[in-house]
């Protein structure tokens, strides 16, 4: 008899430890920002992840993050394995599409409380919507601004550009002094595709664009004029020998941090580590937008804009812990626009509380003013495309900027 | 005894482990691959089957400048074929005529052969640097500043480079081949070489190298091959780039297949590689047998 | 200097143009040996150099000061520690189970008696011409189908089947040299065929099994293309794709990047320098044979 109480109290005493570990719950986090030298929202996120952690301190997060070009494959593989983490960084649009449409991918409206969804910026979510429902929240409005160091600038005595053309003669003055004008690398194949697409939306106009690209089919003349502008930069010798094997995320953003190299075109994730303290840069950065061509029938104008919301955090729909993952992900997202604001990583996608006077960022308070003027958002056509377009696209311009193909023959290669 | 040596019981744990693993991972995988190379699929969605199409695309429309890599893969075996096996002949040539230091000169150039690819690459492309690299320092020091360029991010120079650390690393490998088979030869031979008053360029020509054909066959063997499916170094190095100046088939492949999800297409490329080795392991080894008479 | 001679002076006798000569095949040596060498030497001093050196233009002198945080660095932030220690896991398994497979077939292609025995040794050999390539995507789908990416059982597997070719290869070589006489006894003794493979055979084996142990070693600790294919996980990255993964993020630490290739080259030369002659004797082991 003894024996059968004190079995029945072991029984009884696991099946509470097992109920109570049932209670810890584990959340899984992919993300693509590895450290801070490069990614200003490793920061963001790490300071989100903090004020999670106190308020749900039974709650074990466990964060996996890899470096841009390696995460894109990783988080596609793992997709179509059925592996992804409960959480996970993506980017909207075509990228995510083919695992939406997989159902991969968890549909977000059931949990999107009223309060939730007031807080969100009107046309932040349009890349995560997909047939009406929506797959992902977004991270921050990232936009692509001329960045200058006035100290530079000062010393060889030049002025700002405010027609391309005069960005050429810019890029000729440094060039002449024996300064690398532009910070870039394209080691990723991606990075110059930001001067290219902002040149084609001044040319045809965002609408045009927008429609052509989402649609796979791009005829227009803009993208030959675009092409052309970029051979003009590179001629005018605006990048450094080497830019094709250098990398954007290291030496490619490096040579701007330390003060050598004057100009920076490149999307707002990287603004923070210019701010830093052990940045040469900081204080010293001025926040341009991309000078407008000279060209009568140009339909874009000076304050399109390259960029928009087109990165997010999604939930697997093979999540073990749905509700718990997308709450956590509806938290942390939320949080991260916050500090995101305040650090200068990017402009936020919800209304979040803070005042502008909040903002440290020198930077983000000029890309705030900057911003209220303008008039279109047009993300990067690697994620518009579909991704063998996508993939061929990176290939190619990669080829134009290095001169093995002309303007001609890379238009001739855009997907008709 | 036997009866023993016919146990089946036996034979099946003995062989099957192996067998069964082999077959599953190095055999069969080739008929998959040339399954796949007759489809068309993205690898997450349905596939639909192609026909030889994916070949057509390959080879006569040469989309993705497939026939390129296959001449980046022939200019690296002609590379090897023609420099980096010559050298070793004359290294091994050298240290066999027996000079100070043998031992101490065959340990010394066989290591790079044993240490990992990717450690060898990183340092290169870290020689290879345009402004901090040892090459270009090398030369600014010695006033050819004007030589001091981006090897590895320049077309016309990128394959060359690549070639560079590949002979660095394993132009000890075919030394000891070489080394090797010229040991196993008998003293006498060369004993009678010299009192016929043989130097060593004429030893070298009439003597050694015609009777180590049997091992020159199989450097060659590794150097083609090897050549033809080569992928850590321009993978590390350079990736493909610049502009696809170094691919060679199989980053083209990788790339098909894992960044642009073409797994039909991509596995068409793997079947020609896999092709290509057997068809010139088939040639060198019939080629220089029938020269044996 | 020389011996006179019809030519007159300043000709050379044989004798001196023997020495001539080797002197000048040494300097080449040496030349070489500077070559060979000399990356070596310019990874060790820039480990322990920090950015300012480097840039500085000290490139190939030695560091005035010397950084050995560059190591801690590695060992720790870089996580070299980490990928070394999954490196181990992954070579040590692969390498038992290498060793353990192909003596059993090896044994039992060379010793016991079956019709399909050649065929099987045949289908082994095959595999030395068979390039990995091919096994890339098929297998990348099956690993993929049983939930297997990502685990150190995607890469063991792989690396034990393409070790098996070349393991055998050996092994069936080595059985030449070994008498049928020891098992003969051992059978009419009474001991059974597992007995004699494991009390007779084996030990015997040892010396060819070394070789398989090293060259599988080789292969496994220095693959890449499936390391970095199946395994994208942090945590379980080996120190090749470990390493790789340093583009990008720590190209502009050079000290520390240098400080993880000398970390991931260590073994490799300690055990080079150990055991040089038997690495040697079986790299050429399989190319004699082939």
């Amino acid at each position: 008899m003894k024996k059968m109480i004190i079995g029945l109290l072991l029984v009884l005493l696991s099946l509470g430890l097992v109920w109570a570990q049932g209670k810890k719950v584990t959340i899984n986090v992919w993300h693509i920002w590895p450290d801070a030298s490069a990614e200003a929202s490793y920061i963001d996120f790490n300071q989100a992840l903090d004020d999670f952690k106190k308020l749900n301190p039974n709650v074990t997060v466990n964060v996996d993050s890899t470096t841009n070009d390696l995460y894109k494959p990783k988080i596609q593989t793992a997709l179509s394995a059925n592996e992804a983490p409960d959480v996970f960084f993506t980017f909207g649009s075509a990228f995510s599409k083919p695992f939406v449409d997989a159902g991969k991918i968890a549909v977000l409206d059931p949990y999107m409380d009223a309060a939730y969804k007031s807080k969100l910026l009107a046309g932040t979510t349009a890349f995560f919507t997909y047939n009406g429902k929506l797959y992902g929240l977004p991270l921050g409005m990232h936009t692509a601004w001329l960045y200058c160091n006035r100290e530079l600038y000062q010393k060889y005595g030049i002025k700002y550009p405010k027609t391309f053309d005069e960005l050429i003669d810019v890029v000729k003055a440094f060039k002449s002094k024996g300064v690398v004008p532009f910070a870039m690398g394209n080691k990723e194949r991606w990075p110059i595709i930001l001067f290219y697409e902002t040149l084609a939306v001044k040319y045809a106009g965002a609408k045009t664009i927008q429609a052509q690209v989402q649609s796979n089919k791009l005829n227009d003349p803009a993208y030959l004029k675009a092409a052309k502008d970029i051979r003009r930069l590179v001629d005018a010798g605006a990048f450094r020998p080497d830019v094709l094997g250098v990398s954007m995320f290291a030496e490619g953003f490096q040579v701007f941090k330390d003060g050598q190299v004057p100009m920076m075109y490149h999307g707002s994730w990287m603004t923070q580590p210019m701010e830093a303290d052990d940045a040469a840069t900081k204080g010293k950065i001025d926040v341009l937008r991309f000078p407008m061509v000279t060209d009568k029938s140009a339909k874009g104008g000076e304050f399109d804009t390259w960029g928009g919301s087109f990165s997010c955090f999604s939930v697997s729909a093979k999540s073990k812990i749905l509700k718990e993952a997308v709450e956590f992900a509806k938290y942390i997202t939320f949080q991260q626009n916050k500090y995101a604001y305040i650090n200068g990583t990017n402009l936020p996608c919800y209304r979040v509380d803070v005042s502008p006077d909040q903002v440290k960022s020198e930077i983000n308070k000029q890309v705030i003013k900057l911003m209220d003027k303008s008039t279109s958002f047009t993300i990067g056509w690697d994620l518009m495309l579909e991704q063998k377009n996508a993939q061929e696209y990176m290939d190619n311009i990669t080829k134009l900027l290095g001169g093995a193909l002309t303007p001609e023959q890379f238009v001739a290669t855009l997907p008709k | 005894m036997e009866k023993l040596l016919r146990n089946k019981a036996a034979l099946a744990l003995f062989v099957l482990p192996a067998f069964i693993i082999y077959c599953a991972i190095v055999l069969i995988p080739i008929l998959v691959s040339s399954w796949y190379s007759l489809l068309k699929w993205d690898g997450v969605g349905k596939s639909v089957f192609n026909g030889l199409q994916n070949f057509v695309e390959l080879f006569a429309r040469n989309t993705d400048g497939f026939w390129t890599t296959v001449k980046n893969s022939g200019i690296l075996a002609a590379l090897s074929v023609f420099i980096q096996l010559p050298l070793a002949m004359l290294i091994a040539l050298t240290l066999a005529w027996g000079v100070r230091g043998e031992q101490f000169f065959r340990k010394v150039y066989f290591l790079p052969v044993i240490i990992s690819t990717v450690v060898i690459c990183q340092l290169w492309v870290q020689i290879y640097n345009l402004d901090y690299g040892l090459l270009n320092g090398l030369l600014r020091a010695v006033g050819l500043k004007s030589w001091a360029q981006p090897w590895l991010s320049q077309p016309r120079t990128a394959l060359p480079a690549v070639f560079l650390p590949i002979v660095w690393q394993y132009v000890g490998y075919h030394m000891l081949l070489y080394y090797t088979a010229i040991k196993s030869l008998p003293e006498e031979i060369f004993d009678s070489a010299r009192i016929d008053g043989a130097n060593f360029a004429q030893t070298a020509i009439r003597i050694t190298i015609p009777l180590i054909r049997a091992m020159i066959r199989v450097s060659l063997i590794f150097a083609i091959v090897g050549s033809f499916k080569l992928f850590d170094h321009v993978y590390i190095m350079t990736y493909g780039g610049p502009m696809q100046a170094t691919e060679v088939p199989s980053t083209l492949m990788y790339k098909t297949i894992f960044r642009k999800y073409a797994y039909g297409y991509g596995s068409g490329m793997s079947v020609f590689i896999i092709l290509e080795c057997f068809l010139f392991t088939l040639i060198v080894q019939r080629g220089l047998r029938s020269r044996e008479g | 200097m020389g011996a006179s001679s019809k030519s007159g002076i300043g000709a050379l006798t044989p004798e001196n143009k023997r020495k001539l000569l080797n002197g000048v095949l040494f300097a080449v040596l040496c030349l070489i040996t500077v070559v060979q060498i000399f990356p070596f030497w310019y990874l060790a001093v820039f480990s322990l150099k920090s950015n300012d050196q480097i840039y500085g233009g000290n490139i190939i002198g030695l560091p005035t000061k010397w950084i050995w945080s560059n190591y801690s660095k590695a060992l720790i932030d870089a996580k070299i520690i980490l990928f070394f220690v999954n490196s181990l896991i992954v070579t040590g398994v692969t390498i038992v189970v290498t060793v353990a497979l192909s003596a059993m077939v090896s044994y039992a292609i060379m010793r016991l008696k079956w019709r399909l025995s050649k065929i099987v040794l045949g289908l082994f050999l095959l595999g030395l011409m068979i390039p990995q390539h091919s096994a890339l995507l098929p297998l990348f789908v099956i690993l993929r189908n049983l939930h297997l990416l990502n685990t150190y059982l995607a890469l063991i597997l792989p690396y034990v089947a393409f070790a098996l070719s070349i393991a055998v290869l050996v092994l069936t070589g080595f059985f030449e040299t070994i008498p049928k006489e020891l098992e003969e006894a051992a059978f009419i003794d009474g001991c059974s065929i597992y007995r004699v493979f494991f009390s007779i055979i084996m030990p015997l084996l040892a010396p060819a099994l070394a070789t398989v142990g090293i060259l599988t070693y080789l292969s496994a600790y220095n693959e890449m293309m499936f390391a970095v294919t199946y395994i994208s996980t942090e945590r379980l990255k080996t120190l090749t794709v470990g390493i790789l993964g340093f583009q990008g993020r720590y190209t502009t630490n050079w000290g520390t990047i240098g400080a993880s290739l000398v970390v991931a080259v260590v073994p490799t030369v300690i055990i080079y320098l150990l055991l040089s002659n038997q690495v040697q004797k079986g790299l050429t082991a399989g190319a004699l044979k082939g």
